[in-house]
């Protein structure tokens, strides 16, 4: 029988930016990693550890320095078939005066494949409690209610493989509360969940797994089944007086 | 239009004409509109092709293109759309199409409101001599500006993979003075010089405008002129169909 393929897979992925410059900044070493098929995975570390870089790679977006690979389902992450398993809560909260929150979210729904997309998106605005705003253009939505809409659009299209950036960033508690329920189901459903957070709670409480990233190079993994609470705060602080101590 | 590409095209159209984009067209008829009754007024023969050309090549189609046009994929990049929008199983060649699509189509439209209208009704109502009115000639001409606006857009799309926002206007009007400069230079001491004259031809592609030329002056169907046009669009088009695949979706931060 034919192995799964992971669900996320690095190799080797290294990014500098301004390479030829004096000012080169390495943003990433070497990191390699693999996420299998159903984990919830969590990628935290300071303020500019390389999480969002790392992010941007695995999704294509940005272009890692020559001899990494990227693999999402088994296919490069910007081909049409990894494309169609992927869903991505974008930290951009793109604004527009002419779009509307139910017109972007069934736009989504169509490209990701649902030619009627009235009842899902009727159903991620009633989950989301986003059913007010579903008329409303997005600029006029408030920073929070439009991560949470970036958030409703990373669930469109039911992928298999869903990358979160920072997705409690802005959002107040209840809201934190309703993401952990649907990451739950989401994980019954078997669906991968790859998330960077500075929320050492939410991690704890939602993922199977954490990878911890600084200074561009991932430093420690750990499972966090069985674990006690405030395991990954402890784990946190260690690394860093590890990191600072070398 | 129900499909996902179609629904794209209609949400790119609805992105694009924003309450201030109405001004476009609107503005754009204002000016041509004093410019048409003006000729019309004192002209002796007021040939409708002609007038439609100098309206159309010289001011509707380049400030349409550019007002709609500028920036179209360099904003997309900067506010976020691309990257949400290309998490989608969407290449980036359909995209490119549905982003030029949409801008060629509020160029059509702002021709036929600022550019048509007011000729058909100055035509109609205000001329004092003679009105010349060549139905061919008048097909033929509008035809062509159709594919002068797609060149104006395939260069806009092709810069705007590169340059950020009013960068783009900045080079194509540097390269047109440029391109004119040098052009001028040639044919005042390099006329018969056949590689010189067709290196002008690809520094500013005015194949097009030559063909609408050739057209008003009675020339017949201006073969040479029309394959440069195409020559030049089909080059640009595939410079911007490459461009759009080596662009990076995120300029990332540091």
């Amino acid at each position: 029988m034919e192995a799964r393929p992971a669900a996320v897979q690095a190799e080797n992925i290294s990014k500098t930016y301004n390479p030829r410059s004096k000012n080169a900044v390495f943003a990433l070493k070497e990191v390699g990693f693999k996420v299998e098929q159903g984990e919830i995975v969590g990628l935290i570390g300071p303020n500019g550890a390389g999480k969002s870089t790392l992010l941007r790679i695995l999704l294509g977006f940005l272009n890692a320095d020559g001899g990494g690979k990227v693999s999402i389902l088994g296919d490069h992450p910007e081909s049409l078939a990894a494309r169609k398993q992927i869903g991505y809560q974008a930290d951009s909260h793109f604004r527009s005066n002419t779009v509307s929150t139910r017109a972007f979210l069934e736009l989504h729904a169509l490209l990701a494949g649902n030619p009627a997309p009235k009842e899902e998106v009727d159903g991620i605005l009633k989950h989301f409690n986003l059913t007010n705003a579903a008329g409303r253009k997005l600029s006029a939505l408030s920073k929070g209610m439009r991560q949470k809409i970036e958030l409703a659009v990373a669930f469109v299209g039911s992928p298999k493989v869903v990358f979160l950036d920072e997705p409690t960033a802005s959002m107040d508690p209840p809201s934190v509360f309703e993401l952990r329920e649907y990451l739950t189901q989401q994980k019954a459903k078997g669906t991968t969940v790859f998330f960077s957070s500075h929320n050492l709670t939410e991690v704890e409480n939602v993922c199977d797994r954490v990878l911890f990233i600084l200074d561009g190079s991932l430093i420690a993994e750990h499972s966090l089944a069985g674990t006690p609470p405030g395991f990954l705060e402890e784990s946190f602080r260690k690394h860093l007086v590890e990191r600072k101590g070398s | 239009m129900k499909g996902p590409l179609a629904r794209l095209y209609l949400l790119e159209l609805r992105r694009i004409w924003t309450v201030a984009a109405a001004f476009i067209p609107l503005g754009l008829m204002l000016l041509s509109a004093l410019m048409f009754f003006t000729t019309g007024k004192f002209s002796k023969t007021y040939d409708v092709a002609r007038f439609a050309t100098s309206i159309n090549i010289s001011s509707v189609i380049p400030l349409a293109s550019i007002l709609f046009g500028v920036a179209m994929i360099a904003a997309d990049v900067k506010d976020g759309w691309l990257r949400t929008l290309l998490i989608r199983p969407v290449s980036r060649q359909s995209y490119l199409i549905i982003k030029m699509a949409a801008v060629f189509t509020s160029v059509v439209f702002t021709m036929v409101i600022a550019g048509i209208l007011p000729n058909v009704i100055v035509s109609l109502f205000f001329v004092k001599g003679e009105v010349v009115f060549d139905l061919g000639r008048v097909l033929a001409v509008h035809g062509v500006f159709l594919l002068q606006a797609a060149l104006i857009i395939s260069i806009l799309a092709l810069l705007s993979c590169w340059l950020p926002g009013v960068f783009n206007v900045v080079v194509l009007a540097f390269w047109y003075i440029c391109a004119s400069s040098i052009s001028a230079y040639i044919q005042a001491f390099h006329a018969m010089d056949k590689w010189l004259t067709i290196m002008k031809d690809f520094l500013f592609p005015d194949g097009f405008s030559k063909s609408v030329d050739a057209i008003n002056a009675g020339m017949g169907t201006p073969v040479a002129d029309l394959a440069w046009g195409f020559g030049a669009l089909a080059a640009v088009l595939a410079l911007a169909f490459w461009s759009i695949t080596k662009i990076q979706v995120d300029k990332g931060s540091e």
